[in-house]
Formats: structure tokens, C-alpha cells, sequence
């Protein structure tokens, strides 16, 4: 038998006399240590904030003028040439910065 | 019928269950407490506390629990992982536990149910011997009998590192153990 298969032994042997360690408080102590349970769960917080949500836009809907605001938006636009200009160059330049990063 | 591993984590995820993870580390705790022993010369309430802390971080992290790999390898990481803090914080202790470790390692008498506890404790002290990341290598292939990819996979080095440090683990090892070589404990 090779040195190094005695040692497979060795291990062998105490893999299959492995002690079972009773418990003897140690799940309490970790369990003790644990963050306090949230009283809301993770679930029951994401149906909370999506009927939030749903009510808030209903309400923004029936008293917030919103028709008005879309009424101000102008239906037509004149632009001149320099106008164009800084337009393209604002783009340009956005378009360069979203490249390099 | 008992609940699967996965099962009782995605209750945690879902739901922050204690009493999932409270079964969890029931399942777990005596292969890992005993592992840690191992790691750490036998010594009981150090092994017991890096146990503790090491189940408190994997309640933590158990959202980056990732279900293609064993729990269980994934707690020996998080294991691995406060054995190097703690011995980082403690070094000067660790080479103490290494002095004792080697001059405890002559002596040992003989009898039936004495020589089953004084193996484990020898082989523990034996492996003090080893730097931590080699205890761990030799502990996951040769007891907890892991193939060299899972270890790879578990401590996150390549497969030439576990395979060098096996084979220079176990002639370090066939050294300090070579009093056990023709004993059966059985």
C-alpha cells in the first residue's frame, strides 16, 4: 500500500466515524442573531406599492388639468437655420459623449 | 415530507423566513461545525463561533446563492472565508495552535471508542500544520471526498493549484499522521 493511500485511509476512517453534533442551542443562537423579520414581505410590499400607484394615477388623472397641459403644447414649429445648427451640434456632441463612455 | 434545500431559500428570499433558514442550518451544522473543527485544531467554541458567523452571512447573502452549485459547498466558501478573516485578526494565536499542533501530535494511547474521537482530533491538529487554504483543499477532496472541479469551483482557484496543493497536503499529512497508518477504528 502507497504512503498516499494510507493517508485515503486515514480520511476514510474518519468520514465514517464522523460525530453527529446535536444541536445544543446553536440553531436558537444563530436564529437569535438574525436580522428582526420584516412585517411586511417582500411580496406583500410590491402589491402595496403597485396599488399605490394605480390610485395615485387615478387621482393625478380626475383633478390634475391635464388636458390643459397638452392643449400649451404648440402644434406647430418654425425653426431656423441657426436654430438647426445648434440643434445638430447639441446632438453631435451627445452622440460623442455616449461613444466615449 | 421534508422540504428541499432550494425550496427553504426561496422562502428566505421571498418571504425573510426564519424558520426556513432555521432548518437550513439545522441540516447543516453538524457536517460544517465538524469541518471547522477540523479546520481550526479542534478547537470547539472557535469552531462553533466562525460556524455562526458563517451561517449569519450566508442569511445575508442568500440572494447570490446561486442553485447550480451545493449549499453546502457554497457555506464551506462562506467558512473559508471567516476562517481567513478570523486567523487574519488572530494570527499570532494560529501560529501558537500550529506549535501545539506538532509537539501534541507524538503521543497517543490506545482503546476502542477513545481512538474514533482522538483520530478526528489528530487529524485536526495535523492539519494545522497546513496553511488555512490547503486545510480546506485537503478537508473538501479527502473527507468530504468533493472532485477537484468542485473544489475549484467552491474556493474559486484553478485546477493546477488544488491538484499541487493535494498531493504536497498529503505527504505533509502522511508525516504527522504516520502513527495512524496501520490502525482501524472501525
Amino acid at each position: 500500500m502507497s504512503n498516499l493511500t494510507e493517508i485515503d485511509n486515514i480520511f476514510s476512517n474518519a468520514r465514517n466515524t464522523e460525530p453527529y453534533f446535536d444541536d445544543r442551542g446553536f440553531v436558537t443562537r444563530v436564529t437569535l442573531e438574525l436580522p428582526t423579520t420584516s412585517k411586511v414581505s417582500v411580496r406583500q410590499e410590491s402589491v402595496i406599492t403597485i396599488a399605490a400607484t394605480i390610485i395615485g394615477c387615478i387621482i393625478v388623472y380626475q383633478y390634475f388639468p391635464v388636458t390643459d397641459l397638452i392643449e400649451l403644447i404648440p402644434h406647430q414649429f418654425s425653426i431656423t437655420p441657426i436654430d438647426l445648427l445648434v440643434v445638430s451640434s447639441l446632438v453631435s456632441m451627445l452622440s460623442y459623449w455616449a461613444a466615449e463612455e | 415530507m421534508p422540504s428541499s434545500n432550494q425550496v427553504l431559500i426561496e422562502r428566505v428570499i421571498a418571504d425573510n423566513c426564519h424558520d426556513s433558514f432555521s432548518i437550513l442550518v439545522e441540516r447543516h451544522q453538524s457536517d460544517l461545525r465538524y469541518s471547522l473543527r477540523q479546520m481550526t485544531g479542534w478547537d470547539e467554541s472557535l469552531a462553533d463561533d466562525i460556524a455562526q458567523e458563517t451561517f449569519l452571512k450566508a442569511f445575508h447573502a442568500i440572494r447570490t446563492y446561486k442553485a447550480d452549485a451545493k449549499f453546502s459547498s457554497w457555506l464551506y466558501r462562506i467558512a473559508y472565508n471567516q476562517m481567513i478573516n478570523h486567523f487574519r485578526l488572530a494570527r499570532n494565536r494560529e501560529l501558537t495552535g500550529l506549535e501545539e499542533a506538532l509537539s501534541s501530535n507524538m503521543e497517543r494511547p490506545v482503546g476502542g471508542e477513545f481512538l474514533k474521537n482522538q483520530l478526528h482530533q489528530d487529524i485536526a491538529k495535523a492539519m494545522q500544520a497546513l496553511p488555512p487554504q490547503q486545510r480546506m483543499v485537503i478537508h473538501l477532496h479527502l473527507h468530504r471526498q468533493l472532485t477537484h472541479n468542485e473544489i475549484c469551483k467552491t474556493m474559486e482557484i484553478p485546477l493546477g493549484t488544488v491538484k499541487t496543493l493535494i498531493t504536497r497536503g498529503k505527504a505533509r499529512l502522511r508525516d504527522l499522521l504516520s502513527n495512524w497508518e496501520d490502525e482501524d477504528v472501525k
